[in-house]
């Protein structure tokens, strides 16, 4: 349970891999990963690989989690304000947690999240390091 | 609006190690029908809430279970919300006594947690979030949550004894509710020092996960009079809905869920928040109660948790929050949550309450909440006169 369909994360590896959003074409509004309709009501979207810069809002070091990741405690996730304008959800590695603060500037990395097992996909994802 | 409460059941909530999803389903709904004085065969549609028993119990198609435990071919729907599928099943139920396609119809809630490790039943809660891109990164609904209440911390400089006080209130109501999973008084000191789940969040800033089912049978008022049971009836209720992800929110700090929700409940009620007597609110977390309560529009942004303090929602003041428990004391079997809270509000109206009746019981609101108020309902009762 709770493991992602190797399909599934196929078709998001942009988004996983490369920080790849959307751009509405109308008013150039950034979004990550995507949605359907834009707020100024354009349905016309074009990909954008945004830039991995951005100021923490908001963060936690999780030590209790779910099946996927109960060996991985503890971690820190932090709400993330990339300066292109999206928000994002991310772990904050190569950090200790008290080094983290709200306003506080990091950068994207590519890193391993979770693997399925030891025959299944390892599952690779953006990060963030403080900058 | 006037939906007659005519009969309502819960079993207690905990860890229910020799009952099953469907055993805990029929005690209740049996219950209730005793509750009423009905028959079986005067049920014309049940609606059942439940989040994880397709995960957990491998069992869905859960409207067919409960018409099969009353030997009934009635219409059954399962009704999933996350957290909120009791407020939400009570929408359905609602919806088809005014639309005029039943007269009696039976609400029901139910989960089954215990039947798999902790790890796993919070895996099975983060379908509540948007899983791809929540889930994926590792989330879990308290470190979610601990997001939530760093952000508000920020803004509003509160403590984590502020939030402590929520679940020592909690506690003190839930240890005189026979139905609630801990009857045990806490301390601030026992939340502060409790271990971390997600920072800022501890143990006992947490709703546990539990076992457990309710129901209630509402009718229309015709029926509720012709057998003497028009009592207590749901005068007002409002749903609304926000982004899944709490990444695509436009602001950390508040629910704009809980807000629509609570402005269509309080219209159609024809009340104001000053006749309210008595709350339930959604305390997944400390912190929830707390924005809930600002949310709902009975304190201004940031001053619900001073107010906790001060004993403006305790169970002698004059807006008592949770007298039940809350889902941090009485527990939260999810799909139950919602309706054990309408059982709990038509016990107070009736003046069943015992050693946590509230004085003078005249109208009460039911705020249920699905993810991070992705999905909230708000319910209005009030006695009948």
């Amino acid at each position: 349970m709770g493991i992602m369909s190797p399909i599934e994360h196929w078709r998001l590896i942009k988004n996983r891999y490369q920080l790849e959003g959307t751009v509405c074409v109308s008013c150039e509004k950034k979004y990550y990963p995507s949605v359907y309709i834009c707020s100024c009501g354009s349905r016309a979207f074009a990909p954008k690989k945004l830039r991995g810069y951005g100021t923490i809002i908001s963060f936690t070091e999780v030590l209790a989690s779910t099946e996927l990741f109960k060996d991985c405690v503890p971690y820190c996730l932090a709400l993330i304000k990339l300066n292109d304008g999206p928000v994002i959800l991310a772990q904050i590695t190569d950090a200790n947690f008290q080094d983290l603060s709200i306003g506080l500037s990091v950068r994207s990395v590519f890193r391993r999240y979770f693997v399925d097992g030891q025959d299944g996909l390892i599952y690779y994802g953006i990060k963030f390091v403080i900058n | 609006m006037k939906i007659a409460v005519i009969g309502t059941a819960s079993t207690a909530y905990g860890e229910w190690w020799d009952k099953s999803l469907r055993q805990l389903l029929a005690e209740s709904q049996l219950t209730a029908l005793t509750d009423a004085g009905l028959a079986p065969q005067e049920i014309q549609a049940i609606f059942v809430a439940n989040m994880c028993a397709g995960q957990l119990s491998s069992q869905v198609n859960i409207g067919a279970l409960a018409t099969n435990i009353l030997g009934l071919h009635i219409p059954g729907t399962r009704i999933e919300g996350a957290c909120a599928s009791g407020g939400l099943a009570l929408r359905a139920g609602i919806a088809a006594i005014e639309s005029g396609r039943a007269d009696v119809v039976m609400v029901s809630g139910v989960e089954k947690m215990s039947d798999v490790s902790h790890a796993q039943g919070t895996q099975s809660l983060m379908s509540a979030t948007c899983y791809e891109t929540e889930g994926f990164v590792g989330a879990t609904f308290p470190a979610l949550f601990a997001l939530v209440t760093r952000a508000y911390m920020h803004r509003f400089g509160i403590t984590r004894e502020h939030l402590a006080m929520v679940s020592v209130k909690n506690h003190k109501n839930g240890a005189l509710n026979p139905r609630a999973h801990f009857r045990k008084e806490i301390t601030i000191q026992d939340v502060l020092q409790s271990s971390y789940v997600a920072d800022p969040l501890t143990l006992l800033d947490c709703s546990p996960m539990s076992d457990g089912a309710a129901t209630v049978i509402i009718s229309t008022p015709e029926f509720a009079k012709k057998i003497g049971k028009l009592n207590v009836s749901i005068i007002g209720s409002g749903q609304a809905s926000d982004t899944l992800a709490l990444s695509q929110r436009e602001t950390f700090t508040e629910f704009k869920a809980t807000q629509h929700a609570a402005q269509n409940a309080f219209m159609i009620a024809g009340v104001t928040h000053k006749d309210i007597d008595l709350v339930e609110v959604h305390d997944a977390f400390t912190m929830a109660e707390i924005i809930a309560l600002e949310d709902l529009g009975f304190f201004e942004h940031g001053q619900a948790g001073h107010a906790t303090v001060a004993g403006k929602t305790s169970l002698q003041s004059n807006l008592p929050v949770n007298a039940s428990g809350g889902l941090k004391a009485k527990g939260h079997p999810v799909g139950a949550t919602g309706i054990g809270q309408v059982v709990e509000l038509t016990e107070q109206l009736h003046g069943r309450c015992g050693a946590r009746q509230v004085h003078n019981a005249r109208i009460g609101l039911a705020h249920s909440m699905g993810g991070l108020g992705s999905t909230v309902t708000v319910h209005i009762l009030a006695q009948d006169v």
